[in-house]
């Protein structure tokens, strides 16, 4: 009994080395990030986390910090800004993180103050320059997620997943990036996923390209993620599904999963029907299909 | 764009451009005076004549909407193509009658004071705030006092609105639009200032077409109506920062009212022009962008099927003199911060330069000779029997599959019927030649002679003119494409995939593939693909300086992915 015990464990680490070994070309192309490899943390350590790390960063004084005249200072590129502050990466990332809270707090109380001029009909009330900051904080957190210097549980799941609430495609889009950062289980999965039709048509795309990588770890990801794509292409706003559309290359759909979203596209308008089947012939050229959409 | 511009002011400006030189000088009051070391990129009114001015503008003009509206040509949606070009001729003349850089003669009231001291803006704290940070607090002021530039003899100026806040050809606000166009430096080159306010025209005009079914006001009947959609284009997102004022102009009561009825005279001046006699009189141009005027005009109001000729005459004419870097003025108070190449500027230094891309042109059809091989990558490739979606599926490809490559035509490619492609071949399929679709293939790095034996890739060679046409000798298209970005320059070159130009290049570390190179400080989406680990080795087919700010380029990758990547990330061989 004891040898039969034994030989399951050698098979079943045999059967494991084989498969890691065997997975690691594709990370070439569809890798992980160099975030993801390290070991996830479940989602409440990381929300444990960030409360203790918003006490911290509650005694951040913003407009005092030596980074705060910088981070305005659109003259000041992202590369020189970051190079004045290696080595202290992590005090920077204290600060950006403590900026941006501040900004989405002030865009959505009220726009930060911003008020439309009474003599000019321009009042772009979704990329005010308000929009540009948090847009410039999230983009530095980004290049320093990039650089390997912001760790998973440096940024706060939560805030990240408030600024999705901030109707701005740039913003919407980095805060999606950072937030994926900090690693997600199943139930975080699902709740994005489930935010995705909510974002502006171009986010909504490329979070969709985003949470495709997530979507490989089980099947019932992968079938949410297909669904969620399919609801896309019935959006309200057609605009979604043309932006989907041009991305569902980067979904790596397999044939039944492009003939799911090809039965989908009959009720589009007339010219958004035309690019959005076009879209979906053309990824399944890579994937050797020959989709059909009767929509007659 | 966030301008109150449009009320009158466009068709004043119109009458500028068109009228005889000799009208009176009014235009100078909303001039700014630049400093004579600030570098600048495109055609300059009083620098050449008139017509060959207009007919500079004209081109960039078209070759940044065909790029912008590529993906309505890519689904033969021409309906929609020709109204985006007509609108994209529509807006710079409204907004500011296609006038971004004058060269005038110091008579000693050129300049004026209150502009380029900022003192109109004394009454706006947030326009004051942002031209300060952008023209004035730098070490070399953009805008220097009027004083400061008194001895010099000839100054380049730069177009303000009415109010001093809206600015160039394309009346970008100074407020509104401060980091992603005035802080990346694009206002100092007319294409790059055509493309971002083109950018914005093109989120309308989406915007609204997209949705058409919800803008009453571009219906007629089941069908657009182009002209409407045009005019929502520019009320909605361009002059309101807000799609949902886009059906504004078909509000006679609207506060805006006569914004939009100016901007209908614009563009019917813009439909008027397949007309010869209006355009020798409104429009004059070179004879063949002329005859190019006519064709674009004829096509939106006869709804034309086809953009070959627009095609061809884009792809047909060198476009280098239109970005050169124009040479600095003399100054008797200021010395130019970077050294400006005016006579040998491929060889500029100057690595913070801003740059554009280069763009890829529809071709119809482009032998390669001599043919190349390929490699599938993709699971299972589908080719056809032409180059299209809609033709007969005659197999599938694996990955990893060689093909000889012998032309491509659009976004497909014909493959060289051999044995190995007989192996994968469906017999039932019809006799005739092969296509499948480029995206799905790398390009192996061997090019192929006539008789199909693999030889040593040849020296990339460029087929256009340099920046500099005095400058006869040849460079690799990447550094010929990051040396006139240097120069700011935007070069049409050829596909790069077509032109079997490639380099290669390796990661340094685990790096994010994003869709598009960021558009001023904006990152682009991430594909959801990252590269590594460091070592891995990419194709790159494009070189990019998005800002003036950067210190490392945007590469476009082809291989193992098609993206973009970060060039800290990137370690690119021979540099």
């Amino acid at each position: 009994m004891k040898k039969l015990f034994l030989l399951i464990i050698l098979i079943a680490a045999g059967v494991g080395i084989y498969l890691n070994l065997n997975e690691r070309p594709n990370q070439i192309i569809t890798g992980l990030d160099s975030s993801s490899t390290e070991p996830k943390e479940t989602e409440s350590e990381q929300l444990e986390k960030k409360s203790s790390k918003s006490h911290s960063v509650g005694h951040i004084d913003v407009k005092k910090h030596p980074a705060y005249e910088s981070v305005k200072n659109y003259a000041v590129g992202d590369d020189a800004l970051l190079e004045q502050w290696t080595g202290r990466e992590e005090e920077l990332i204290e600060f950006l993180s403590a900026a941006s809270d501040e900004t989405i707090d002030c865009l959505k109380k009220d726009l930060c103050g911003e008020k439309p001029d009474p003599n000019s009909p321009y009042f772009d009330v979704d990329n005010t320059p308000s929009h540009g900051l948090l847009e410039r904080e999230l983009g530095l957190l980004v290049r320093l997620k990039e650089d390997g210097k912001l760790k998973g549980d440096s940024i706060s799941p939560e805030q990240m997943e408030q600024a999705l609430d901030i109707k701005n495609e740039a913003i919407q889009s980095l805060a999606l990036e950072l937030r994926l950062a900090a690693g997600i289980d199943d139930v975080s999965f699902s709740r994005l996923l489930g935010r995705t039709p909510a974002l502006l048509p171009k986010a909504s795309a490329g979070a969709l390209a985003q949470l495709s990588k997530e979507s490989k770890a089980s099947t019932a990801r992968r079938e949410e993620l297909i669904n969620t794509a399919k609801s896309l292409l019935a959006s309200e706003d057609q605009m979604r599904a043309v932006e989907m559309s041009k991305r569902v290359k980067y979904l790596a759909l397999n044939i039944s999963e492009l003939e799911a979203l090809a039965a989908n596209t009959c009720e589009l308008l007339p010219q958004n029907r035309k690019v959005v089947q076009h879209n979906l012939l053309v990824a399944g050229e890579g994937v050797g299909a020959d989709l059909s959409f009767n929509c007659d | 764009m966030g301008n109150v511009f449009g009320k009158t002011f466009g068709l004043l400006f119109a009458s500028f451009l068109f009228a005889s030189s000799a009208s009176a000088d009014w235009i100078g009051k909303q001039m700014y005076t630049l400093n004579p070391t600030t570098q600048i990129y495109g055609p300059v009114k009083g620098s050449v004549s008139d017509e060959v001015y207009q007919s500079q503008v004209f081109r960039i003009i078209l070759e940044e909407a065909r790029k912008l509206g590529a993906e309505y040509l890519e689904v033969g949606d021409y309906d929609a193509y020709w109204a985006f070009v007509v609108g994209s001729l529509t807006v710079p003349l409204h907004e500011g009658s296609n006038f971004h850089f004058r060269l005038k003669d110091n008579n000693g009231s050129v300049c004026q004071e209150r502009l380029n001291s900022g003192d109109i803006f004394e009454n706006s704290k947030r326009y004051s705030g942002a031209f300060t940070r952008l023209f004035k607090e730098l070490e070399i002021p953009f805008m220097p006092g009027c004083e400061e530039l008194s001895d010099d003899p000839r100054f380049h100026q730069f177009l303000g609105g009415h109010d001093g806040s809206d600015m160039g050809i394309m009346q970008v606000n100074v407020y509104w639009h401060e980091k992603n166009f005035f802080s990346t430096g694009d206002w100092t080159s007319v294409r790059k200032s055509i493309r971002y306010g083109l950018g914005v025209f093109k989120q309308g005009f989406d915007g609204v077409y997209r949705n058409s079914n919800k803008y009453e006001c571009v219906m007629n009947g089941e069908k657009v109506e182009y002209s409407n959609l045009i005019r929502a284009a520019w009320a909605g997102r361009y002059n309101s920062g807000n799609l949902g004022a886009s059906c504004r102009f078909a509000d006679p009561s609207s506060d805006w009212a006569r914004n939009d009825n100016n901007f209908k005279k614009s563009l019917d001046k813009i439909l008027s022009l397949d007309s010869a006699d209006k355009r020798k009189s409104l429009y004059k141009m070179s004879a063949k962008e002329d005859a190019m005027l006519e064709e674009v005009i004829r096509s939106f109001k006869e709804k034309a099927q086809d953009s070959q000729k627009l095609t061809n005459f884009l792809a047909a004419k060198s476009t280098s003199n239109l970005d050169k870097a124009q040479p600095l003025l003399e100054s008797e108070g200021f010395v130019a911060a970077t050294p400006v190449a005016d006579e040998e500027p491929l060889n500029s230094d100057d690595k913070n330069e801003i740059i554009a891309p280069l763009a890829e042109l529809p071709v119809a059809r482009v032998d390669f000779e001599p043919k190349r091989l390929f490699k599938v990558n993709a699971n299972k490739l589908n080719f056809r029997n032409g180059p299209g979606v809609g033709f007969q599926d005659c197999g599938d490809l694996l990955d990893g599959a060689l093909v000889i490559v012998s032309g491509q035509e659009g976004d497909w490619v014909e493959l060289v019927a051999d044995e190995n492609l007989l192996k994968y071949s469906d017999s039932s399929c019809e006799d005739g030649k092969r296509y499948t679709h480029k995206d799905f293939l790398v390009d192996n790095g061997v090019a192929l002679t006539s008789n199909e034996e693999p030889v040593v890739a040849p020296e990339p060679v460029i087929t256009k003119e340099p920046i500099d046409s005095d400058s006869k000798e040849p460079v690799s298209l990447i550094g010929f494409a990051a040396d006139a970005a240097r120069l700011g320059a935007i070069e049409i070159a050829e596909d790069p995939f077509i032109a079997g130009v490639c380099i290669n290049g390796k990661v340094t570390s685990w790096v994010n593939v994003r869709e598009d190179r960021p558009l001023g400080f904006t990152l682009a989406n991430p594909t959801g693909v990252v590269l590594g680990p460091p070592g891995t080795e990419v194709t790159i087919a494009e070189e990019i300086w998005h800002s003036k700010n950067a210190k490392y380029p945007w590469y476009r990758i082809i291989s193992p992915t098609q993206g973009w990547v970060y060039g800290k990330y990137v370690e690119v061989e021979g540099k």
